[in-house]
């Protein structure tokens, strides 16, 4: 693709890719003020993938929408900021955004189905941003279109360019929505939950492509799941989401052997495993998450924690630094620590855990 | 693989059900027809839980349902409490089916929106006249305190005001009400959290020990299978690949297709597994699946199912279908080249016809 076009040229910057700064996305209903990302802080550096994780309500999918600028109109209010290789996005006119989505910043959404027009042919779906963005002819758009086919493993794709979505499988459509998100050779790539709804071996399919594509083009990755065990092998970073906060942020190996965050221990306890006996009673986190429109004062996971003591519900836990410095968490009384195992220790001889 | 055989088949007097060469077609226009399931056979033992896997399409719901009747399968036996239910009128089916329950994956919708919870748990007393109202109540209000829920908190509300958790325990408590003695569940954990799954799966599986309980349990989630199961049956379109006991099957799989599956979820918890327990190293030259699409059911490959799609396949997959038989204790396989166990006596006579089987036999072997 030597003879492309762009609209606008993003110059690579010396820092992150993207900076994310005190995000807070507010949505007004009629339930009152719904909290969806309360303050979220992260940066991505280019050609890594961040995973940002949480239960279902915790504001993973509102802080990536929000991320990238992809919110309703009304009713909403966007505040902090999102520095996009030097750009700011918050606030930046909606026609600026339009030559960064589907140049810049691609994004995979959850249902590959519905995220692709039923009554286009795929071809024209592919090649649309090449056409938009790149200024591509139709047949310079074809070809790309072909290779890019190819590329995320789908055979015969001169032929196959011709046909509407609802020929293709799930995980095909899937890899159909991936070769459109890469058409233009974005810089940052976000996909919200992109194996969701798909079998475990078309999954694992999806995500070695999201690698390989990610690891030949040098883009930077969001990856948004439900599912830790899921992102584990699969990222360099990974943010732990509660109740529209970040609760714990570190690379996936820190993450993984040295957590922290009572919340995360609990996601990671909470899914069986192959390697577990058959039978073995899973450990469940108590309760529910709170109301988005009416948080608890203090820590918001500390009515269902294990650790939580008094100070818990009163005080609200900063985000601090653990060993390595790109490890923070926020909770008073951490796991692996003397201080977390006394507060597990007193909890348990209450009786308040079992 | 993916065939299939009567050999994974126990004692039939001992067995609370046991499906026989189960076949179910579904007609398309044009005289053709969709091979759902293609001669499945597999029993429960009463109080056991078996454990359905496969991918989407692979015909394990279909296999569940058919279990209840729902529809009628093409041909093929299902025998309850030794009584089959194929040759069962219409009455005698409706007398049968409280016995057998359902729970579904999505439980927002399989709960009736307008009705209320109360309404919803109690309707299978009232179909069958048990109790007055205010034993039925009663019924009601001890049934949902089991699965943790207030009846008079939640009785007069309306499925959309919970969560799915939520939902998911009030489709739990109506499917008991009747004291069956099988359920079958279908992906009932599917849509969850991983939070709420493992409170719904210890649900289930105290459930099932304080009633007596026998499940069939349909899950694409391995791990979530090896979980609950005690026996598990791997499916492929519509034909059973292999059959063991759940700590068996995970710790020594020997279908190929068994093995993809284990990797593809393993691959996505890499991190977290650590290789304790389950003896899987991935190989990246034998273990690469080929990268084709699902085969069609319509028309569904020769010999084999899998055949399209396996590392190991060769000439004699595409020509005789293997059946079921066992490599190990309480293990069954149907495939030629099974990984770790002897091959088929079809496989062997082919290779000792010079036929070429020589090649797998010596990775078999390996």
């Amino acid at each position: 693709m030597g003879a492309r076009r762009r609209v606008r040229e993003v110059r690579p910057t010396d820092g992150p890719l993207l900076e994310v700064e005190d995000l807070r996305t507010y949505f007004e209903t009629r339930r009152g003020l719904v909290k969806a990302v309360d303050g979220v802080s992260f940066e991505l550096i280019a050609g890594r993938t961040l995973a940002i994780v949480g239960e279902s309500g915790s504001g993973k999918t509102v802080l990536s929408r929000s991320v990238m600028g992809l919110l309703p109109q009304r009713n909403v209010t966007r505040e902090g900021r999102v520095r996009f290789a030097g750009l700011d996005l918050v606030g930046a006119p909606e026609h600026e955004l339009r030559e960064l989505w589907g140049d810049q910043i691609a994004m995979v959404f959850q249902d590959p189905v519905t995220s692709l027009n039923p009554v286009v042919r795929i071809g024209r779906q592919i090649t649309e941003s090449l056409r938009h963005h790149v200024g591509m002819s139709r047949s310079e758009a074809r070809a790309a279109a072909t290779a890019l086919l190819r590329s995320v493993g789908i055979a015969e794709p001169e032929q196959r360019l011709r046909w509407y979505p609802h020929q293709f499988s799930g995980g095909m459509c899937q890899r159909i929505v991936i070769a459109s998100a890469i058409a233009c050779g974005p810089q940052l790539l976000l996909a919200d939950e992109p194996t969701t709804g798909l079998d475990v071996t078309v999954a694992a399919q999806i995500l070695d492509l999201l690698q390989r594509l990610q690891h030949e083009r040098q883009m930077s990755m969001i990856l948004v799941s439900h599912d830790l065990g899921l992102v584990a092998g699969r990222s360099d970073d990974i943010i732990v989401m509660y109740a529209g906060k970040v609760v714990e942020k570190a690379p996936t190996a820190t993450l993984l052997s040295d957590t922290r965050m009572p919340y995360t221990e609990a996601l990671l306890r909470s899914a069986p495993r192959l390697t577990d006996g058959s039978h073995r009673r899973l450990p469940t986190i108590p309760g529910a998450p709170p109301d988005p429109s009416d948080y608890p004062a203090g820590c918001r996971f500390a009515s269902r924690c294990a650790y939580a003591q008094p100070r818990c519900a009163e005080e609200e836990p900063p985000l601090r630094p653990g060993a390595v410095p790109e490890h923070t968490y926020a909770c008073w009384y951490p796991v692996g620590t003397p201080h977390g195992a006394e507060a597990l220790e007193l909890n348990r001889a209450g009786g308040a855990v079992g | 693989m993916a065939g299939s055989g009567v050999a994974q088949l126990r004692e039939p007097s001992a067995a609370l059900i046991r499906v026989e060469d189960l076949v179910v077609d579904f007609p398309l226009p044009g005289r053709r027809k969709v091979h759902a399931v293609s001669g499945v056979s597999f029993d429960v033992y009463p109080g056991e839980t078996l454990g359905l896997v496969g991918e989407s399409g692979c015909g394990k719901s279909t296999t569940g349902r058919a279990v209840l009747q729902l529809p009628r399968p093409t041909s093929g036996k299902v025998i309850f409490d030794q009584v089959d239910l194929t040759k069962l009128g219409g009455e005698e089916l409706r007398q049968k089916r409280t016995e057998l329950q359902v729970i579904f994956q999505d439980p927002i919708s399989s709960l009736y929106p307008r009705r209320t919870v109360s309404d919803l748990v109690t309707e299978p007393l009232s179909i069958w006249g048990i109790g007055t109202r205010s034993e039925r109540e009663d019924r009601a209000r001890a049934m949902l305190a089991e699965v943790n829920m207030d009846y008079d908190a939640v009785g007069w509300r309306r499925p959309y005001e919970f969560s799915i958790g939520q939902c998911q325990r009030i489709s739990i408590a109506r499917a008991l009400m009747l004291n069956p003695r099988l359920v079958v569940c279908d992906e009932p954990v599917s849509a969850l959290d991983v939070s709420v799954q493992a409170q719904i799966i210890n649900l289930l599986q105290d459930m099932k020990r304080r009633h007596g309980l026998t499940l069939v349990f349909i899950s694409h989630d391995l791990s979530v299978v090896k979980n609950v199961s005690d026996r598990v049956m791997v499916m492929f379109l519509g034909k059973v690949c292999e059959v063991a006991s759940a700590d068996r099957l995970y710790t020594e799989p020997a279908h190929p297709y068994t093995r993809a599956l284990m990797l593809a979820s393993i691959g996505a918890s890499k991190a977290l597994v650590g290789g304790g327990g389950v003896k899987m190293m991935p190989n990246p030259e034998t273990d690469a699946e080929k990268q084709t699409e699902m085969p069609s059911s319509i028309t569904p490959p020769s010999g084999c199912r899998y055949r399209t799609r396996c590392p190991h396949a060769e000439k004699i997959c595409a020509e005789v279908e293997p059946v079921t038989r066992r490599v190990g204790d309480d293990h069954y396989v149907a495939c030629h080249f099974p990984i770790g166990a002897p091959l088929s006596e079809d496989a062997r006579q082919l290779a000792a016809d010079g036929g070429g089987a020589g090649s797998a036999a010596g990775r078999a072997g390996g």
